[in-house]
């Protein structure tokens, strides 16, 4: 039979090991009743502070087969569908969209603080769509725009509400919308000088950006900076 | 009458030689624990540390508190370069002891705790779950999962764990972790902001591998998350 022995435990001390931590993720749920969707690109790689890819970025769980990703390049778009659970199928070039006939969704960085399209096919009848992105998270920035038209991520995980410093005259912030896109103009009276963002011809309060999505700004001059807080802050 | 152990599942035991040539000891269990009667284990129930020698001779090396959510947390160990000799040619077990203390409590409800030498002071009855032991004294012993690893390490100089992909599988947020080493146990940690992070109740940690992968399970929350991966003490 076994002998089973004790001794004293006095030889024995518990391992000093260094705790260490990997980088935080972070993981945003995106709630959507638009067919076609602005979303951040609030995150770099998990694995380093480089872009993240496209194909990394949006996860494939509660999307539709069909549902489409579209990154716009400054003139033009790339595109990806989701077949067979994974973002591979390029749209065809020389569609009504002008859609161009991309690098694989692996090898396309999409810049922090940027935003792509997500659209849903019209197989996908759900009223509200959730689906999820993620990535390295970092301390958001404010955003300085450049010249022309670009898509500008929220940054934040939660609902944003922006600031823009030094507008330019005619700058404009259009969020998504299914119908006719909602436009703020930045205008500037020729007499007094002074600016201020108008939609549909009044004065207005710049939107909050519901977290995980975005919008375009496009300016008429490059030096703007967007800054984003969580309401209340 | 003597109440014992029964049911041990996923005993993960890993044992390395740290740089500086001490023993290096990591032993958990992924649960439920149960003892003889099929109830799960107590928490703070005693778990033991055993060393059978190559003519079978068993040594109790350590008894430990150490049953939480009825598993046993990582436990890690440390055994002076000067002691290592004694534990040459011979193999680590994980023992659950039974301490309900059924005089005090019928129901089984106390444990007994330990006497002034650190031992416990009730033992009813102890079962091997170490390699290949399927049953002992009668009583049903799990198949440990995984075996003893053996490496050279620095533990001053563990690596950073890094997050290589999140899955969203229902329910579940499931991560995977490279960059793990096995005498470490690594856990997961989220919160809803990037301050205030915890170990979602209900969860564990998993040993690390050597040039393998580890995946780590937490609940999915609505709304935003975030997610870091830490090695334990």
């Amino acid at each position: 039979m076994k002998k089973l022995l004790s001794f004293a435990v006095a030889s024995l001390a518990v391992a000093a090991v260094a705790d260490t931590y990997s980088p935080t993720i972070g993981v945003t749920e995106v709630t959507t009743t638009l067919r076609n969707t602005i979303v951040a690109v609030p995150f770099t790689s998990l694995s380093s502070d480089a872009n993240i890819s496209a194909n990394d970025l949006v996860k494939t769980a509660n999307l539709a087969e069909g549902t489409a990703l579209y990154i716009f390049n400054g003139t033009s778009y790339s595109a990806w569908v989701l077949e067979n659970g994974a973002w591979n199928g390029a749209i065809p070039a020389n569609t009504a969209t002008g859609v161009g006939t991309p690098t694989a969704a692996t090898a396309t960085p999409l810049a922090k603080g940027s935003a792509i399209w997500l659209s849903r096919p019209a197989s996908d009848t759900a009223e509200s769509k959730t689906f999820y992105i993620y990535g390295k998270w970092s301390n958001p920035s404010s955003f300085t725009v450049a010249a022309g038209s670009q898509l500008v991520a929220n940054p934040l995980q939660t609902t944003a509400t922006l600031s823009v410093a030094n507008p330019a005259a005619g700058d404009e912030i259009i969020t998504a919308s299914d119908d006719v896109p909602v436009r703020y103009v930045y205008r500037v009276n020729s007499k007094t000088q002074v600016g201020q963002w108008r939609k549909d011809n009044a004065q207005a309060t710049l939107p909050t950006i519901p977290a995980g999505q975005g919008f375009w700004y496009v300016a008429a001059s490059a030096g703007a900076t967007i800054s984003f807080a969580a309401p209340g802050n | 009458m003597k109440k014992t152990i029964a049911v041990l599942f996923a005993l993960l035991i890993a044992s390395v030689f740290a740089g500086k040539d001490d023993l290096l000891i990591l032993f958990s269990t992924q649960g439920p624990d149960k003892y003889a009667d099929g109830s799960v284990v107590l928490d703070n129930e005693c778990y033991a540390l055993v060393w059978t020698a190559a003519d079978g001779t068993q040594t109790q090396v350590l008894a430990v508190p150490a049953a939480k959510d009825g598993k046993c947390v990582p436990v890690f160990f440390e055994i002076d370069e000067a002691d290592i000799a004694k534990y040459q040619g011979g193999t680590w077990g994980v023992f659950l002891l039974d301490t309900r203390d059924f005089a005090k409590d019928p129901a089984g409800k106390t444990l007994a705790g330990f006497d002034d030498k650190g031992n416990p002071k009730v033992v009813n009855v102890k079962a091997a779950v170490a390699d290949g032991v399927a049953s002992e004294s009668g009583f049903e012993s799990a198949v440990a999962k995984s075996g003893v690893e053996a490496g050279s390490y620095d533990l001053g100089n563990v690596p950073r764990p890094e997050v290589a992909g999140i899955q969203i599988i229902g329910a579940k947020v499931v991560v995977t972790v490279k960059n793990t080493v096995p005498f470490v146990g690594y856990t997961l940690q989220s919160g809803n902001d990037v301050k205030n992070f915890a170990v979602p109740e209900g969860t564990g940690s998993v040993a690390g591998k050597i040039g393998d992968e580890i995946k780590l399970v937490t609940p999915k929350k609505d709304g935003a998350q975030f997610f870091k991966v830490s090695t334990i003490k």
